[in-house]
């Protein structure tokens, strides 16, 4: 790509980004850097070294039991966003229909709608139908509020997608499934990569939906997080906390090496 | 469900037997499945908050008739109901607008930098989305703490800029601050993928002709940017101004948000009618704003277009 | 009705979605007890104390939501049509209300022995209540750098400015605060000044210049033993003494105006499922080794006579029962504050929150 950054106003980007980027990292290494910390109560400069917390936290059968179940939760939730999604964003791009752009703003709307009303309009639907699965329903919701996540890449990837190549795979005599498969699919991949990443990550740390449609029984992560924040001061919170940072830098990690995060740039 | 989603899948395929129109009609029906969907989990339960909002409710808890307007009535004459909108809109909007100026700047860095730079943003950007907010906002519950065992007060003093350490924790400042690191990649991203869209040579040629940095910024990169950047905005605003844990975490008693008294209406007093007469005047608000918002913007696109 | 048809399709397909990645777990067969305990230390007690030998000597399993009073009472009522607690914790004040609304039933002594040993002042609105775990309330301190506080007029002075933590108007403690403020705006007794709560409010909002910020959690009383403020309250001695005895600097404040009782009940939830595990469960948790572990943990005294108690921890313990009267701890009239509960939640977050 042309166009590079030169001269004052160069500096002044790279060091605002430098900062953001300070920013960013910041909350997250403090709360790393206390969880060794061998004191009674969260303080800093964190006091001594201990590793007596993590040993604490993964014994802890709630907190094991919700990460096991944010992780299914997440998956199933992206697995479901892209069944909906990216049929519905191949016929936001290749349809064409009246109402087609009122159709788009109506599947993209949760996107905009706050989280926490429609958890709240969730629940009570939920509840007077007796639905009494926490599971069913946190699936339902997170889907409600990811799917227009993996519409969203899938149309700008489908956008961007050059039609004649299909066509010409359709000439050549391939099949529509085979069209679909060699030409199409691999197009869309990005899109759909960067969708279902999306739809993963804002179904693992999601809260507001979560804390309508959770119960005792099953409580995703954020909820546990919350509620042993509630009840505990010791440096157990920040081990819990440090164990879900470094599985993200973990995951990050990988898909980067699968896909490429620049692609999640899509959004 | 399943089944409905493959079978429409398939329909894409009919290119030769039909005519376009009644192809591209086919390939409508592909939206069907989320739509309906949608309808039953989203649309549907969201007119039936709305319904509940004009519902009333006896002594024994039990919500039904008759309507009442009373619940619209006494959010219009309680003050505490004017205030925290306020709160609310105003922390909404201020982290919109902070996170609107911070984010040029690393979009930009982004898509002009060596791939290996692009990387390194793209992983420090996504990678903290995945960690929960309830994480992130204790993380600056330790930051900001207002005595000298908080890390930037300590850092501060230590490094003698202040004398007495400062008050930030239990302010809107902090529910700002909070907001925006969470919320910060919803509006880096889509501005990022914006600005990859555009044509470098356009800046280039503004550039050669002797156009000053800040004024090939204002005259050709942020009006090309403008669909990115209504997309974070009404991504930003929406979420900060329903966000619960923020506030619960670092706000003070002046940054109760409306997402904590619907909260406290439906788990603690247990009042499903208020509880939705609040909800439905915060989904207002908010679709107001974003719709405002998004006038003003794309109305400022065309304009610079047309000049 | 089309959309229940739709919805069950739609769920069906979900949980097909779910179904296999969950691996059922290995108790799925055993019989559920659902209780509600308090979002607090003496829940954490309750669930990791308690329950789990409760689970194995009953062969069930244990599942619980954690709340305050007011939002356990909003649990009960909102499985109203369909009971899915057994046992409910919630303090005295809940018991009135929750009774009048006929979200519980009344304790029989036939299923749960241990209610003879229980004093009967503990026994609430008829045997529909029975309180497990007394506290004194009051605000607290860290005696090393908050002292000559002797009366509640002193935490309105202006030197506290931004040092005060209060407590969330979603518990129990806010009234008290508020009876407080009344007591001091009228100069009558906590006893008097109950029934005057509407005269209050004036007194109570100038208290808001010295809040720091309203706490939500028992966690937090410990940010006045780091010195991120000064006083806090009005908070339960089970809060604040398990603390003090490992050497935390903190303290209630001994004040001229006399303090609270804070008694932790429970209740057993009207058509529960398992209304038998239930009283099993409201019986073990009176049963005197029960309630010893717990005082012990919590420093909050028990209800039942005949524990003799080792000196440090009996200090800190209103016990046997008489020793409440003796230090003049003072339990509000619950039947006349209750109606105006939600009322005042509104007022006290206008005051505080805005």
């Amino acid at each position: 790509m042309s166009g590079r950054l030169e001269g004052v106003g160069a500096w002044v980007l790279y060091c605002v980004t430098a900062a953001m980027m300070i920013f960013i990292l910041a909350p997250l290494l403090v709360v790393m850097s206390v969880s060794v910390s061998d004191s009674y109560f969260v303080t800093f400069p964190p006091q001594g070294f201990t590793l007596s917390w993590y040993a604490k936290v993964l014994q802890d059968r709630d907190f094991l039991d919700a990460l096991q179940l944010s992780a299914v939760l997440a998956f199933s939730t992206t697995m479901g966003s892209l069944l909906l999604g990216v049929p519905a964003a191949f016929a936001l791009v290749r349809g064409s229909f009246l109402g087609q752009s009122f159709l788009k703003s109506l599947v993209l709307s949760p996107l905009v709608f706050p989280a926490l009303v429609t958890g709240l309009a969730l629940l009570q639907l939920l509840s007077s139908f007796g639905s009494g699965d926490a599971r069913v329903n946190l699936l339902i919701g997170h889907i409600v509020v990811t799917a227009p996540y993996v519409v969203r890449t899938v149309v700008s990837s489908l956008q961007l997608m050059d039609i004649n190549l299909e066509e010409a795979a359709r000439t050549l005599g391939a099949s529509r499934m085979k069209t679909f498969w060699r030409v199409t699919l691999p197009q869309i991949a990005p899109g759909v990569a960067a969708g279902s990443l999306f739809a993963f990550m804002v179904s693992f740390d999601n809260y507001p939906i979560s804390m309508w449609l959770a119960n005792s029984e099953y409580s995703p992560v954020p909820l546990v997080l919350m509620r042993q924040l509630v009840n505990v001061f010791d440096p157990s919170v920040p081990a819990m906390s440090t164990i879900i940072i470094l599985l993200a830098v973990v995951g990050v990690l990988i898909l980067e090496r699968l896909v490429g995060l620049r692609r999640a740039v899509a959004i | 469900m399943t089944d409905v989603a493959q079978t429409t899948a398939q329909a894409p395929g009919d290119l030769d037997e039909r005519s376009p129109w009644r192809l591209s009609l086919s390939v409508g029906f592909l939206a069907l499945p989320m739509l309906a969907f949608l309808s039953i989990f989203f649309f549907y339960p969201a007119a039936n908050l709305l319904f509940y909002s004009f519902l009333s409710q006896d002594a024994k808890g039990i919500i039904g008739r008759p309507f009442t307007l009373s619940h619209y009535v006494h959010i219009a004459e309680v003050d505490l109901y004017l205030k925290v909108f306020w709160n609310t809109l105003q922390i909404a909007f201020i982290t919109s607008i902070a996170a609107i100026v911070m984010a040029y700047p690393v979009a930009i860095t982004m898509v002009k930098s060596k791939p290996i730079v692009n990387r390194v943003i793209s992983l420090i950007v996504i990678a903290p989305l995945i960690v929960s907010v309830v994480v992130r906002a204790y993380g600056w519950q330790l930051i900001l703490v207002n005595t000298p065992t908080g890390l930037l007060n300590w850092l501060l003093l230590t490094l003698r800029i202040i004398n007495e350490p400062l008050e930030l924790l239990y302010t809107k400042t902090a529910v700002v601050i909070g907001s925006l690191h969470v919320f910060f990649p919803m509006m880096v991203l889509p501005l990022a993928s914006a600005l990859g869209k555009i044509d470098p040579n356009l800046e280039d040629a503004a550039r050669m002709l002797g156009a000053p940095w800040w004024k090939v910024f204002a005259r050709v990169t942020l009006p090309l940017s403008i669909p990115g950047l209504v997309a974070g905005f009404t991504l930003v605003f929406s979420l900060t101004a329903g966000s619960f844990v923020i506030p619960v975490l670092l706000g003070g008693t002046s940054s109760t948000m409306l997402g904590n008294l619907i909260e406290q209406q439906i788990f603690v007093v247990y009042d499903w009618p208020f509880g939705a007469t609040i909800a439905v005047v915060l989904v207002i608000v908010v679709f107001a704003i974003n719709a405002l918002s998004m006038r003003i913007l794309e109305g400022r696109r065309f304009r610079r277009i047309a000049s | 009705m089309t959309i229940d048809r739709r919805t069950l399709i739609a769920s069906a397909a979900a949980s097909a979605m779910v179904m296999p990645t969950i691996i059922s777990r290995a108790y799925a067969q055993e019989k559920q007890l659902h209780i509600g305990v308090y979002n607090s230390a003496l829940g954490k007690l309750v669930q990791k104390e308690i329950i789990p030998a409760f689970e194995k000597e009953h062969k069930c399993r244990v599942f619980t939501i954690e709340g305050a009073t007011l939002s356990n009472i909003a649990a009960l009522r909102a499985t109203r049509s369909t009971p899915k607690f057994s046992v409910m914790m919630m303090d005295d004040v809940g018991v009135p209300q929750a009774k009048q609304e006929e979200l519980i039933d009344k304790l029989d002594p036939a299923k749960i022995p241990n209610l003879a040993k229980v004093y009967k002042r503990f026994l609430f609105e008829d045997s529909y209540g029975v309180g497990f775990n007394i506290s004194s309330a009051g605000m607290f301190i860290n005696p090393q750098k908050t002292t000559g506080l002797t009366s509640y007029e002193q935490i309105f002075d202006p030197k506290y400015r931004k040092r005060i933590l209060l407590n969330t108007p979603k518990n129990t403690q806010s009234v008290l605060m508020l009876i407080v403020a009344t007591a001091l705006a009228t100069g009558k007794p906590l006893k008097e000044a109950q029934y005057l709560i509407d005269q209050g409010w004036d007194k109570l909002a100038q208290l808001k210049p010295n809040v720091l910020t309203i706490y939500d959690s028992e966690a937090l009383v410990l940010m006045v033993a780091q010195g991120q403020a000064d006083i806090g309250g009005i908070d339960y001695s089970k809060s604040i003494y398990p603390h003090a005895a490992k050497g935390v600097p903190l303290d209630m404040a001994p004040l001229k105006e006399g303090s609270f009782t804070g008694i932790n009940s429970m209740t057993l939830v009207k058509n529960a499922p398992e209304p038998e595990l239930g009283a099993a469960f409201i019986n073990r948790m009176l049963d005197p080794a029960v309630l010893e572990m717990l005082s012990s943990q919590t420093f909050g005294a028990p209800s039942v006579a005949g524990i003799n108690f080792k000196p440090e921890v009996a200090k800190y313990l209103a016990y046997p029962d008489t020793k409440m009267d003796e230090m003049g701890l003072f339990t509000p009239d619950w039947n006349f504050i209750i109606p105006k509960r939600a009322a005042l939640l509104e007022r006290y977050n206008q005051v505080f929150s805005s």
